[in-house]
């Protein structure tokens, strides 16, 4: 690559093709057929090519595109989110053999994760082409988070609700096992989507993909993973 | 609109090598590029060489490849990725016995068209 120019617009072309469910495969062809324009005729990708979104919209539209979006399965990831939040409020207290105490404050910053997470659809395409808006939301999100523990009730005469915790564990549990479930079988029928180079070797590319399917699964659970795991500590240190 | 201006080739490309409107030049590209296609295996930037090299105009790489692109899903045209020997490879196109009857398709149309619209635009006499 000439410039970092040129790189920063290849780099911006990859998000806009997946942006537009382009599989990996052609994605990879895309970029190695523009790097080798740019190496023929001297010019700079946006000189060449024009703006990355506009390259992308003409490449969808010449090409198929893939039914499994980048947006479900981010989606799904925050949804997975949102349940092991509340799961991870509800683990010490059922550890301990107490009701699952929530404080009216609490359940207010409790609430901005959740609006975060919720809003990950609708401005999905805000969050991959700003970095900022991205920042900002999962600062809220963080922040939430941080002020609801420290709003969290000490006693049951500060507490506003009272439940069980062992509802609560098991339904987010459910949650997240759904969620999980959902996204293996989803990776399972899709196979790897990684971009690969059309160069490459194919022995070396059927070692990427296998790879690849393999941490996408293990990905796919990791909020049931670190919510059993949160569980034993919990289990470990209340002993 | 700095973007604008970078890139818009619907409007811009090809860049008209005598002063023809682009559209007309728009409306010839896909089937001049087929016709590039014809003598052989070829490449992207060779297209667009060829092409300037008819008369055509400079046409862009943000104009040509997703009309190859068009032309690949098509199953006009098999592809293939060769190392290069200095930087990136090169892809190279030939055109399937699918995009041959599609040439030969094109070209009678364009033919057609052309023979009609020239014989429409002879000039008449005034009628009084």
């Amino acid at each position: 690559m000439k410039t970092k120019q040129d790189r920063k617009w290849l780099e911006a072309l990859t998000l806009e093709l997946r942006i537009h469910n382009i599989p990996g495969v052609k994605i990879g062809d895309t970029l190695a057929t523009v790097k080798e324009h740019l190496a023929d005729s001297g010019e700079s990708a946006q000189v060449a090519f024009g703006s990355p979104a506009e390259y992308a919209t003409h490449i969808a539209a010449s090409t198929t595109t893939q039914n499994v979006s980048l947006k479900g399965t981010i989606t799904r990831s925050a949804v997975g989110l949102i349940a092991f939040l509340a799961f991870t409020q509800a683990t010490v207290p059922w550890v301990a053999g107490e009701a699952l105490r929530l404080g009216v404050a609490q359940v207010a910053w409790l609430a901005l994760p959740v609006v975060a997470a919720l809003s990950v659809p609708l401005l999905f395409d805000k969050l991959l082409r700003n970095f900022w808006i991205l920042a900002a939301l999962i600062g809220t999100a963080v922040s939430g988070g941080v002020l609801a523990a420290f709003s969290a009730p000490r006693t049951s005469a500060e507490a506003w609700l009272s439940v069980a915790p062992l509802p609560v564990l098991l339904i987010t549990a459910s949650i997240m096992v759904i969620v999980s479930f959902i996204d293996t079988i989803a990776t399972a029928k899709d196979g790897d989507d990684s971009i690969i180079d059309p160069l490459r070797s194919q022995r070396n590319a059927q070692k990427t993909r296998a790879f690849s399917v393999a941490s996408n699964i293990l990905v796919s659970w990791i909020f049931p993973i670190a919510a059993l795991a949160l569980l034993v500590l919990s289990a470990l240190l209340g002993r | 609109m700095q973007t604008k201006q970078i890139f818009e080739p619907s409007e811009e490309e090809p860049e008209p090598a005598v002063g023809w409107p682009s559209d007309w030049l728009r409306a010839a590209l896909g089937l001049c590029t087929l016709q590039a296609l014809e003598s052989g295996t070829t490449y992207g930037y060779a297209i667009i060489n060829e092409l300037d090299r008819a008369g055509l105009g400079k046409v862009k790489g943000g104009t040509l490849y997703p009309l190859l692109t068009r032309f690949e899903t098509a199953g006009w045209l098999d592809v293939e990725w060769r190392p290069g020997e200095q930087g990136p490879g090169r892809k190279y196109f030939k055109l399937t016995e699918l995009g041959h009857q599609e040439l030969a398709m094109q070209r009678k149309a364009w033919h057609s068209f052309t023979s009609t619209t020239t014989t429409f635009l002879t000039p008449k006499a005034p009628k009084n």
